[in-house]
């Protein structure tokens, strides 16, 4: 119908409107024309509806079984050009009420592709009658008048009134509006969808090709030598090449010269500040009274003193309108662009005052060399097997006590490094202790679950004796504690002379910390996210809690040197509390995330905090309850602190496998400031699961550590020394 | 001979007037040499075995102005600042042999202190607390087992044998009660008292056992001196060598001292502190003139006796590679003694050679060394692998 008709499709235009980020397809209708005749507009419209009816029809006769195709192919032909409305009428055969259609006359212009096309003129511009009464002529060479349009009303309520009217397109060969058939709109509605707009051609027809057959292209041929034999001829081509090049006559290419094209660096210099750096123009100076229109007389120049040409002179006028355009507007303006241009944007860096050169902005610290004695090699490693968490040296600074997680606690010489006794236990060693007390020889142990007191064999008879007495004589039972001490009934050394059973469920020992006098011990224990304190007395075999509920989960607990206090570091604070009047003195806050060790100066003024952060703090409790100084050094997570008790020099050891060494000294005097200074980085441990270092402490009387390690097997406990500059001096005559 | 040398050596090279003196047997006829710069020990040592013609050759070590010469002449000239027409005046002395390993006895536990000072036979002090005594061929002869506690330091008395227990390192706060308060090594801060016996039988000492008669149970006595001044562990005492000053005795701590003490009078005669330099060791040399101490800064200091009551920097200092444990002075050389340290190398050192020890060896296992001991061209290490014995000879003759 297209090819014949040749209607121009211009209203069904296919638009998209982008909305909301959703494409949306509509068809909108635009009528071609505006001036068409009410009559056409009907007739096409009836035109339109046959088709549409005779689809309806075909539907129709075929539920009616009992009529023959010829008759309602007859009666639709009688119908078509008349009336296509069907007629109800009493079927002869059946007597069943049925509906006939005019039947369609098989005749050449039954079919409308086949329609007597009115306007004759051909496929001319039709533009060419617009300006004349026809639009074109007939069969006949008479003059088919162009045919009369409604106005916009007509147009607006031919769209409301018909339906089809938005799928009719303007026929420029009849100049009216006629009405899409269904095989066009179909053609639209599949060019809309990106099909093929023709409804019968099959894409994925079968093609069947003649003459030579296809060839499937896998192979079951076997692979052909080339394919893995080095080529004879590539080889002796490449041969002859090598021979050239080694005799000389092929000399290989020239290395390219890079022409060197000077370049220069524009902005040459000190090194630019970041683009992010925003740097403000230079500023103009504010007008002042000298300015004004109207300025007062005195800023009014002597005629004498006008001498130089560029520059402002201030000139009194008696009305703001008098005043003329300023001459010198276009010179001030480039100067200032002059100035924004040319202004060095380069943010001048002020030094503190009285620095002069760079060095002088590092601290000024002592030489280590000269802060000597402090630990610098290894002097000797025991093998525990597996992870050494506690260790203790014992106060006279001879013995040293290490127990690993296998349950082996192993008692050996500092300075020689033999092990004198070794006892076992079932669970892993958490914490161990030496009593601070000279007279008496025990130290404490701390498992997953108890605490258990052994002593030495290194004692004499009479110390041994004594901490013997001290440790059984009966006491008298006061209040109940859920803590049950039982004394060992035998006096073998391979059994723990006193053992402390904590309640059940109180998790493993985190910490066991003596009291300087080495009557009372307190023991942190628990699981990940608890935390539970006990003050245990030796003398009175006692233990109770003294916090009956605590905020935050305990990490460590430290008694002070000499006073009466007892610190309490909980994730994130360091809460300091009095014993003797049972009060909280005072929080610090640190600033870490998660405490992981403490210890105080032995002058019990400062405090040091280190945490899993890598972070270390050092407060001076005298001052703030913020920390004076806080240090950033280690790579990893510190595990444990300790200061020296008789040189000023305190230890830092961590996960990344390295102890740190600093020199500490606190001064007598409130006004001077602690000195620190990193003095030494001792390695030698290795990394085991991520842990380095678990535990350092120190030799008392000598500048020595023992540091326990997480090494995997060979765990080294290692001493390390000091070490004096070796100066070799010069042999004197006299000795020979 | 010698003239024919140094013309044809003047030819070429740079050479030094020199003249060669020595205490030994094989002395050069005195006349001037002119010494190549280029000659080391070596070829200083072959020109003296050619010009005496030795039947065996004899390797010698050289003295200039009493330091051993390492390295050749030029050098030793660049770095004294000593100009070509200077006579040196070289001294020669016969070369230590490289020491060489003659048997081991392991053992069970740790030797914590070895003796050889009575010929053909060994004394093992072990720190499972029993004393053994093996003869010239390592078999063991007799177990003394009297002790308790491991013992740390033996030693010969005359045809006695005395074992001391130096306040014994594994018990050393047993060691304060009377019965061998004597050479106490204490806890710091509490005066220490240390004495140990050597010559006088019967006196100052907690045990002693007589071997050579019969089986007796040892003697306990008590301290007749007790000397109170070190301020922490002392870690060795000796009496001095001399035997005109025999009521001499040295001892060192690791406080940082080394005392010497009246034993008749009871009293600290001098003391020369070390800053920081906590001693493991000490050893007298032969003419009772010298003490050398090592420390456990990983150095060996020389000090003189004769400069008393100074706290004055040593003579000289040696240095190790680890710490060094035990020193044992030559019984008869004083310029030589001989370190054992916890890598397990022994090195001989000569005074007049601070830089390099003149023989070094390590122990078979390279255990730690705790006790050394050496006569007449053998030495007995003692350590954490057992007993070792080598010998040490010089300049060819192993019977030294």
């Amino acid at each position: 119908m297209l090819t014949t008709k040749k209607r121009k499709l211009s209203t069904g235009k296919l638009s998209h409107f982008q909305c909301d980020g959703v494409l949306i397809p509509f068809v909108e209708t635009i009528p071609a024309a505006e001036d068409d005749s009410d009559e056409n507009s009907i007739a096409e419209l009836d035109l339109g509806s046959d088709s549409e009816n005779e689809e309806d029809d075909e539907d129709l006769i075929a539920d009616s079984e009992d009529e023959s195709s010829n008759e309602i192919i007859t009666s639709l032909e009688e119908k078509y050009s008349v009336s296509l409305q069907p007629k109800t009428i009493i079927s002869e055969i059946t007597g069943q009420p049925k509906r006939v259609y005019p039947p369609i006359e098989p005749d050449y212009d039954s079919d409308s592709s086949t329609e007597d096309q009115l306007n004759r003129v051909g496929n001319i511009p039709m533009h060419w009658y617009d300006d004349l009464p026809h639009v074109g002529y007939d069969i006949n060479g008479k003059r088919i008048l162009r045919p009369a349009r409604g106005d916009e009303l007509d147009k607006f309520l031919e769209t409301v009134d018909q339906p089809s009217a938005w799928t009719s397109a303007f026929d420029e060969n009849t100049q009216t509006e006629k009405p899409l058939t269904a095989e066009e709109l179909d053609i639209i509605r599949r060019l809309r969808e990106n099909e093929i707009p023709d409804a019968n051609f099959d894409p994925y027809e079968v093609f069947i090709t003649e003459g030579k057959p296809e060839i499937m292209p896998l192979s079951a041929a076997p692979e052909p030598k080339r394919r893995w034999v080095p080529s004879v001829w590539e080889r002796k081509k490449v041969m002859k090449i090598v021979r050239a090049i080694r005799q000389g006559r092929i000399l290989p290419s020239k290395p390219k010269t890079t022409i060197s094209r000077p370049f220069y660096s524009l902005w040459d210099g000190p090194s630019e500040p970041s683009a992010s750096t925003y740097l403000s123009a230079p500023k103009v100076k504010l007008p002042t009274h000298a300015e004004s229109y109207n300025p007062p007389p005195e800023y009014l120049p002597n005629k004498d003193a006008i001498s130089e040409e560029n520059t402002f002179v201030p000139k009194s006028y008696s009305a703001l309108r008098l005043v003329p355009a300023y001459d010198r507007f276009i010179n001030e303006r480039f100067d200032r662009l002059l100035d924004l241009y040319l202004a060095p944007r380069v943010q001048r860096r002020r030094l503190p005052q009285g620095v002069t050169n760079a060095d002088d902005l590092i601290p000024q610290l002592p030489d280590p060399n000269t802060l000597r004695p402090f630990p610098t090699y290894k002097v000797l490693s025991i093998n525990h097997q597996t992870r050494v968490r506690a260790i203790s040296v014992s106060p006279g600074g001879e013995w040293v006590v290490s127990g690993d997680d296998s349950g082996n606690i192993r008692l050996w010489e500092v300075l020689v490094g033999r092990t004198v006794k070794t006892w076992h236990m079932d669970s892993k060693i958490m914490a161990i202790e030496w009593c601070p007390k000279k007279d008496v020889s025990v130290f404490i142990v701390g498992t997953e679950a108890d605490l258990y007191l052994y002593v030495p064999p290194t004692v004499d008879q009479t110390s041994m004796t004594r901490t013997h007495s001290t440790l059984t004589t009966p006491v008298t039972a006061n209040t109940e504690s859920p803590v049950a001490w039982t004394i060992s009934s035998t006096k073998s050394l391979d059994e723990p002379l006193l053992t402390i059973k904590l309640p059940t469920n109180s998790g493993p020992i985190k910490q066991i910390t003596w009291h300087r006098r080495g009557d009372y011990f307190a023991s942190v224990s628990g699981y990940q996210n608890q935390g539970t304190v006990w003050i245990h007395q030796l003398s009175k075999r006692h233990s109770q809690a003294p916090f009956r509920k605590m905020k935050g989960v305990v990490q460590k607990v430290l008694f002070h040197p000499h006073k009466s206090h007892f610190f309490v570091a909980t994730q994130r604070y360091v809460r300091i509390y009095d014993l003797a009047a049972q009060t909280l003195i005072k929080t610090l806050m640190s600033g870490i995330r998660w405490i992981s060790c403490i210890d105080i100066h032995p002058s019990g003024d400062h405090l040091i905090v280190g945490g899993y952060d890598r972070k270390l703090c050092w407060f001076d409790l005298e001052l703030s309850d913020k920390p004076y100084k806080i240090l950033r050094y280690h790579s990893r997570a510190l595990r444990s602190l300790a200061f020296h008790p008789n040189y000023p020099l305190f230890a830092s050891t961590s996960d990344d496998g390295t102890i740190q060494i600093f020199h500490a000294r606190v001064f007598n005097d409130l006004l001077t400031d602690p000195l620190i200074v990193p003095l030494k980085i001792l390695r030698g441990h290795t990394l085991n699961d991520g842990l380095g270092v678990l535990e350092g402490r120190w030799c008392p009387g000598q500048p020595w550590l023992v540091s326990a390690g997480a090494d995997g097997l060979v765990f080294a406990l290692s001493l390390a020394q000091f070490f004096l500059s070796s100066t070799f001096l010069r042999c004197i005559d006299w000795l020979i | 001979m010698a003239d024919q040398e140094t013309t044809t050596t003047t030819t070429t090279v740079t050479s030094h007037p020199a003249f060669f003196t020595t205490k030994t047997e094989h002395v050069l006829p005195a006349q001037k040499y002119f010494i190549p710069d280029s000659w080391r020990r070596y070829q200083l040592s072959q020109l003296i075995n050619k010009v005496l013609s030795l039947d065996q050759s004899i390797p010698f070590d050289f003295l200039i102005r009493g330091e051993v010469l390492r390295g050749s002449i030029a050098e030793w000239c660049a770095e004294h600042g000593i100009g070509e027409e200077e006579t040196l005046e070289i001294e020669y002395i016969k070369s230590l042999m490289p020491p060489q390993r003659m048997a081991s006895i392991p053992q069970k536990d740790w030797i914590s202190s070895v003796s050889c000072k009575i010929p053909e036979s060994i004394l093992a002090g072990s720190y499972d607390a029993n004393i053994y005594i093996f003869d010239a061929s390592q078999k063991p002869v007799h177990t003394i087992s009297g002790h308790t506690a491991p013992v740390t330091s033996v030693c010969w008395v005359g045809g006695l044998l005395f074992l001391k227990r130096m306040g014994t390192r594994p018990f050393r706060v047993k060691s304060r009660t009377s019965w061998d308060a004597v050479i106490g090594v204490w806890n710091t801060g509490i005066p220490d008292v240390d004495q140990v016996p050597l010559e006088e039988v019967g006196e100052e000492r907690k045990k002693r056992r007589k071997v050579a008669s019969e089986e007796e149970r040892p003697v306990r006595k008590g301290p007749e001196e007790v000397m109170k001044s070190h301020t922490n562990r002392v870690t060795r005492a000796l009496f001095s060598p001399l035997s005109s000053s025999n009521n001499l005795a040295y001892s060192c701590g690791l406080d940082s001292t080394v005392r010497t003490w009246d034993t008749s009078a009871g009293l600290c005669i001098s003391t020369m502190t070390l800053p920081e330099r906590p001693f493991t060791d000490i050893a007298v040399q032969a003419d009772g003139n010298i003490v050398v101490a090592a420390s456990t800064d990983r150095t060996a200091s020389v000090l003189d006796l004769r400069t008393s009551n100074t706290s004055s920097a040593p003579i000289l200092s040696f240095s190790f590679s680890s710490l060094p444990s035990t020193l044992v002075a030559h019984p008869a050389d004083e310029r030589r003694f001989m370190s054992g340290s916890y890598d397990g190398i022994v090195r001989i050192w000569d005074i007049r050679s601070p830089k390099v020890a003149v023989a070094h060896f390590k122990s078979e296992k390279g255990g730690k060394i705790l006790s050394t001991d050496w006569r007449k061209g053998m030495g007995v290490l003692g350590g954490e692998d057992g007993v070792e014995i080598w010998q040490i000879g010089e300049g060819g003759d192993t019977a030294l």
